[in-house]
């Protein structure tokens, strides 16, 4: 099938399910429940006039984006200083698994009582998820440089800083690149938590609120909002990561 | 392909070029080398008591019942590996380490994924600070030219051929121009007439680079005889070298009807019988 008639089904699916939602919700179940595709655009609508989503998507957004670069950085950092010796490498092995084994979730009650309701805690989260896959991913990247490229880098007389930037680090470049991109949407995953568990405003502090004063079409609204911007988000990252690693085969077409 | 050349005359030597080879002093000594490799299922003498000694200019080929470590030898000589016992010298100096004078074409491509053609066939120069992105990139074309790659210089590993990729990986090394040039394998992956093609390229960056030193391992004996001056031939394993056969089919030489001078099959039969006899004794001579 050729992709205009691809996109034309996939957009009579949508309008079918929303149909379905639409004519559902409310027929053979309460629509308190699921709310309705009619309510929840009007909610939006509302919330979009009052500035209130703005205002909540800024806050969120930017606690991501300031624990996304912060975690990244140290990642980075991290992930290659300790993938350069063997030693610590085996030495500390068990302890890099155990923590990565940690629901990271899970840490979010605790970061509030260090870090506070406010913004920090919401950026130490995100910041936190970040580190945790760009860490991994750059020490496991590193770690799986290919030998026999490194050889054949030095006897063609890279020195070890060459060594370093123009084979180890594109050879792990993958890997680090997996890294970064997962971690944007898990980023702002972990700061919504962060919202949810305490805090003073954002998307997740929104979607707390209007559940517990059972406004279900704004708790529907919110989670709506959360999905178009991650899958924007995935969009972009797939798009920059074909570009990034265009020298790989590709298996599919 | 651009790089056939058009053969005056049918004998053995070309005409038109008055080329010969001036063997200089010792570049690579090898002196009693053993290498043991140690894996879980115990040790393996790979070379034992290696004695080699190659001069400057000079054009070494190696053949050997595979697994007798020819390949071994190589990485010893460059330096990726070290001797578990005897010395090894570079120009009368004991040398120790990766050298860099030396080049390696490996038997696999090595080539880097993430880097262009023409990345990878400049890598050596950049990495060394010669010339500037221009000329260094004028450079790789030409030789890339020279064995028919031209019109490849930005495609990725991936788009490439095995054999191409070899070609590449030749290029890679000839570029910065070495010293020393080692070649293993090199044309394994190459259809015949390529095969000859690059053989011929050879032979003519022997007259180009008078003062360079080949060494080249091929399990195909009539390579050996057509490039070499001499032709190392190694025992089974433990690898030793069993005998060195001297080739005097003169220069300069025309690879594409070497094979009908008179020389040439007394040449192929001596190499062949003691490399028959290897093959044959196996792991009991
Ligand atoms: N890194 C290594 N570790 C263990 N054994 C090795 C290693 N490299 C080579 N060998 C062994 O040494 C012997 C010689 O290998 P090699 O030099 O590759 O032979 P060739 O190139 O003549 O086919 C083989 O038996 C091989 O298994
Ligand atoms: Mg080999």
């Amino acid at each position: 099938m050729n992709t205009s008639t691809i996109i034309y089904w996939r957009i009579l699916v949508g309008i079918g399910l929303l149909g379905a939602w639409e004519i559902f919700s409310g027929w053979t179940f309460d629509s308190f429940w699921l709310s309705q595709p009619s309510e929840i655009s009007a909610y939006l609508w509302k919330s979009i006039l009052s500035g209130q989503l703005l205002s909540d998507m800024a806050l969120t957004f930017q606690a991501t984006a300031y624990g996304y670069v912060l975690g990244a950085l140290a990642g980075l950092f991290i992930g290659l200083l300790l993938a350069q010796s063997e030693t610590i490498a085996m030495i500390l092995r068990p302890y890099i698994m155990a923590i990565y084994g940690i629901p990271r979730i899970a840490l979010a009650p605790i970061f509030i009582l260090w870090f506070g309701i406010a913004m920090t805690s919401k950026i130490m989260m995100a910041a936190m998820m970040t580190f945790m896959l760009v860490f991994f991913n750059t020490y496991e990247g590193v770690r799986a440089a290919d030998v026999d490229l490194k050889s054949v880098a030095r006897v063609l007389g890279a020195n070890r800083w060459q060594l370093f930037m123009k084979v180890t680090l594109p050879n792990a470049s993958p890997w680090i690149i997996a890294g970064l991109r997962i971690s944007i949407p898990q980023a702002l995953v972990a700061a919504v938590v962060a919202e949810f568990i305490a805090s003073i405003g954002g998307l997740g502090y929104r979607l707390m609120e209007t559940t517990s004063s059972l406004n279900t079409p704004g708790t529907m609204a919110g989670i709506l909002v959360l999905m178009v911007v991650v899958m924007l988000l995935n969009t972009i990252l797939d798009r920059a990561e074909n570009y990034l690693l265009r020298w790989r085969a590709k298996d599919q077409s | 392909m651009s790089m056939a050349r058009t053969n005056a005359g049918g004998g053995a030597a070309a005409p038109d070029r008055a080329f010969q080879p001036s063997i200089g002093q010792p570049v690579i000594e090898l002196k009693g080398v053993d290498r043991v490799f140690h894996s879980d299922r115990g040790e393996i003498v790979a070379l034992k008591g290696i004695d080699l000694t190659v001069c400057e200019g000079e054009f070494v080929t190696v053949v050997g019942p595979s697994g007798c470590g020819k390949s071994t030898v190589l990485n010893v000589i460059v330096g990726l590996l070290d001797p578990s016992a005897g010395e090894k010298f570079y120009k009368g100096k004991p040398s120790r380490g990766v050298n860099r004078n030396i080049g390696y074409v490996t038997q696999a491509d090595n080539l880097f994924p993430w880097r262009t053609v023409i990345e990878n066939v400049t890598f050596g120069l950049e990495v060394r600070g010669i010339g500037n992105r221009s000329e260094r990139e004028d450079r790789g074309r030409e030789l890339l030219k020279r064995v028919g790659l031209d019109g490849f210089e930005n495609h990725y590993r991936h788009e490439l051929s095995g054999g191409m990729r070899q070609r590449v990986n030749i290029v890679r090394t000839l570029a910065y121009e070495p010293e020393v040039i080692l070649l293993d394998e090199p044309f394994g992956p190459l259809d015949a007439q390529t095969r000859l093609n690059l053989q011929d390229l050879l032979m003519q960056l022997r007259e180009e680079r008078p003062e360079t030193t080949f060494m080249f391992i091929t399990h195909d004996l009539a390579e050996a005889i057509t490039l070499g001056d001499r032709c190392a031939v190694m025992s089974a394993r433990p690898g030793r070298i069993r005998e060195v056969v001297e080739v005097p089919l003169g220069h300069p030489r025309d690879v594409y009807t070497i094979n009908t001078h008179s020389d040439f099959r007394r040449l192929f039969d001596e190499v062949w019988e003691h490399l028959a006899e290897e093959m044959r004794g196996g792991d009991g001579g």
